[in-house]
């Protein structure tokens, strides 16, 4: 997916217009936050969160170490490690592997940073068909759109879209229900497992001490496309690395409260190398490393905190703003608050446009974060630096110019505050305010004028 | 690790600050009861079901119910010959039921840890899974990963596959198993062996 936030504001004009995605996002996004809130109230979370920030924040400030570690002991075990410094250089390095194992044929698990990389296309234009697994990612694949939340990816679409979709595709009944859906959707998939010559995936974690890849989920599409083709390639972020095996446990159940309110995802694979002496399971394993922009992030003061974030979507699930129109609307693979504080660094201010502004600063993300990501305080950065990098729009120029004209002028400063007495209902947004509260009474005197009549 | 990479790596961490690495929660602690129990109800609450067998004699009656009037099941390598049903053997693909043998169960999360060796796609591919785990595997606390050293792959299963991708109704046997057995063995014999 390219990154266009710029059009935010348009796309979001469009989306609030109709009724569908705006239902299906709140419905959708609200069952998780409350099932989260559930998870959440199971364990002495604020423990479990701080846990959770210590370790990542120890992981990136010793990222060389752990990096170096995780590349030994995936390497001890058979797996073949490549770096990738950019999305090129990532998707160089799967054409590399399709040509040395003859793919005709791959399948996909749901993984963020492929979207990033936009390896879909770049398979197909290889001439490899891309089969996405993931039922939500398989009915936007089938759309011709892309995710519109980090995990789910069609919380967008309505069973009537669907229902619409499938009746095209598969001939299945217009008003079929979800479980003649999937059925329809595992009979295509299960031939496109046995068939795939290769499975492509991301990974949730990456043990350094142990070369672990951990991955979670609910389908088993992920266990079906890391054992069934011969050939499984691990995309992964160089952030994604836990220290210790020990560290594993407390994340993956975190990041399944996190994400679903489950206590641990229904499926979770733990991948150490190729089959070996196994009955089944891949002949090769390969992981490519990818920093594509996460080195900006790490080298940036106040955004390198975005790196600890575990995709669980939880600020997304949060976001009143979000809520509103989905993930389509920000333009950018990653959506929604977290979204909204890695595009300025990753993207640049211009690229990002007015992401970090699509918040209402409300706090709700920061409170529901694992890892404890300041999201607020990084939206504001995100705003600080569009208005240093000359990125900030002509109003909100001209309102701060005012304003520090007034604050620098005691007549106008005097002027201003008495204006604003007087004219306060004719300001259209104390209107709206008003409309559900009881009117805004200012005092008929001002301070400074009460304080003189002492 | 590419020169240039590393490079830019010890550029972009250089204004990172010393941070100690902390100690995970304490794993929460059971009786071998309690854990049985926990378990049972965990992987219940997720849509697998529980059967606890009284005895070896059980077990293999309990296995066989499971079997009644299917043309074969596929049968991970690690089931004991003494439990094994007296069906063809079918590839997991076209077999109605998978037998499995765990290498421990997990109460806290109702889970199932089931080791590559005994196949992968065993545990995957047919429309129902059954798996014999022995009681004294089941354990309190997911913190049993640390012990995991060994072996090419670890599956974690904690129910059926499930997915609320349509509409955000749950819908199982997506992928995976719809439907998915524990029978836990009355313990003072190993169904099998197997490491993680």
């Amino acid at each position: 997916m390219s990154a266009e936030p710029k059009g935010y504001r348009e796309r979001s004009r469009k989306l609030l217009a109709g009724e569908n995605p705006r239902a299906a996002v709140t419905k959708a996004t609200l069952h998780h936050f409350h099932t989260r809130e559930r998870a959440y109230a199971e364990l002495p979370i604020e423990e479990w969160r701080s846990y959770a920030e210590g370790v990542k924040n120890h992981l990136l400030s010793h990222l060389e170490h752990y990096l170096d570690q995780a590349e030994r002991s995936l390497t001890a075990h058979g797996v073949q490690v490549h770096w990738a410094e950019t999305a090129q250089e990532a998707r160089a390095e799967l054409a590399r592997l399709v040509s040395r194992y003859q793919v005709k044929r791959v399948v996909k698990a749901k993984s963020m940073l492929s979207e990033e990389l936009e390896v879909n296309p770049w398979l197909e234009s290889l001439g490899v068909s891309v089969l996405e697994s993931d039922l939500g990612e398989y009915v936007v694949q089938l759309a011709g759109e892309t995710p519109s939340h980090i995990v789910g990816p069609a919380f967008h679409k309505t069973l009537a879209d669907i229902q619409a979709l499938f009746a095209r595709e598969f001939g299945t009944p217009p008003q079929a229900a979800p479980d003649v859906l999937a059925a329809a959707a595992r009979s295509r998939l299960r031939q496109a497992f046995l068939e795939a010559d290769m499975g492509i995936s991301g990974a949730n974690f990456v043990v350094a001490e142990t070369g672990t890849v951990a991955l979670i989920e609910n389908e088993g599409n992920i266990r079906i496309t890391t054992s069934a083709p011969r050939v499984h390639v691990v995309l992964v972020g160089i952030e994604k690395l836990l220290p210790r095996q020990r560290d594993l446990a407390p994340f993956l159940t975190l990041t399944a409260r996190a994400a679903t309110g489950q206590r641990l995802g229904n499926y979770v694979s733990l991948i150490r190398g190729p089959k070996g002496g196994d009955p089944d399971g891949p002949e090769a394993v390969h992981l490519i490393f990818v920093d594509n922009g996460r080195l900006r992030l790490l080298a940036d003061e106040r955004s390198w905190e975005t790196l600890r974030c575990l995709r669980c979507g939880a600020c997304l699930n949060a976001c009143p703003v979000y809520r509103q129109t989905g993930g389509h609307a920000y333009g950018w693979v990653y959506s929604g608050p977290i979204g909204a504080v890695m595009a300025p660094a990753m993207l640049g201010s211009r690229a990002a446009g007015p992401l970090p502004y699509a918040s209402s600063l409300c706090g709700a993300c920061a409170e529901v974060c694992p890892v404890k990501i300041p999201i607020p305080a990084l939206l504001l950065a995100g705003r600080q630096r569009a208005v240093l990098e000359g990125e900030a729009t002509a109003l909100e120029r001209g309102v701060i110019s005012a304003y520090g004209q007034a604050m620098l002028n005691p007549a106008l400063y005097r002027a201003g505050a008495r204006a604003l007495r007087l004219g306060r209902m004719a300001l259209p947004w104390l209107r709206a305010w008003s409309d559900g509260r009881g009117g805004l009474q200012p005092s008929p005197k001002s301070f400074r004028e009460l304080w003189s009549e002492r | 690790m590419k020169e240039s990479f590393r490079a830019r790596l010890k550029q972009a961490a250089a204004h990172l600050g010393e941070a100690p690495l902390p100690e995970p929660p304490a794993p929460l602690q059971l009786s071998p009861e309690e854990a049985l129990a926990l378990f049972a109800r965990r992987f219940a609450e997720s849509g697998g079901s529980v059967e606890l067998a009284g005895s070896a004699k059980d077990l293999r009656a309990r296995i066989l119910a499971h079997c009644q009037g299917l043309p074969g099941v596929a049968i991970s390598p690690l089931l004991p010959a003494r439990l094994r049903p007296e069906l063809p053997e079918l590839p997991p693909e076209q077999a109605p039921l998978a037998i499995s043998v765990a290498w421990a169960a997990v109460a806290e999360t109702g889970t199932l840890l089931l080791a590559s060796q005994e196949g992968r796609r065993l545990q995957l591919l047919a429309p129902a899974h059954l798996v014999l785990v022995e009681r004294a595997r089941v354990v309190a606390s997911l913190s049993i990963l640390e012990e995991v050293r060994s072996g090419a792959a670890l599956g974690l299963h904690s129910g059926p596959s499930r997915s609320a991708d349509i509409g955000g109704i749950t819908v199982v046997g997506v992928h995976g198993p719809g439907q998915v057995t524990a029978l836990v063995s009355s313990g003072r014999r190993a169904p099998g062996k197997a490491t993680g």
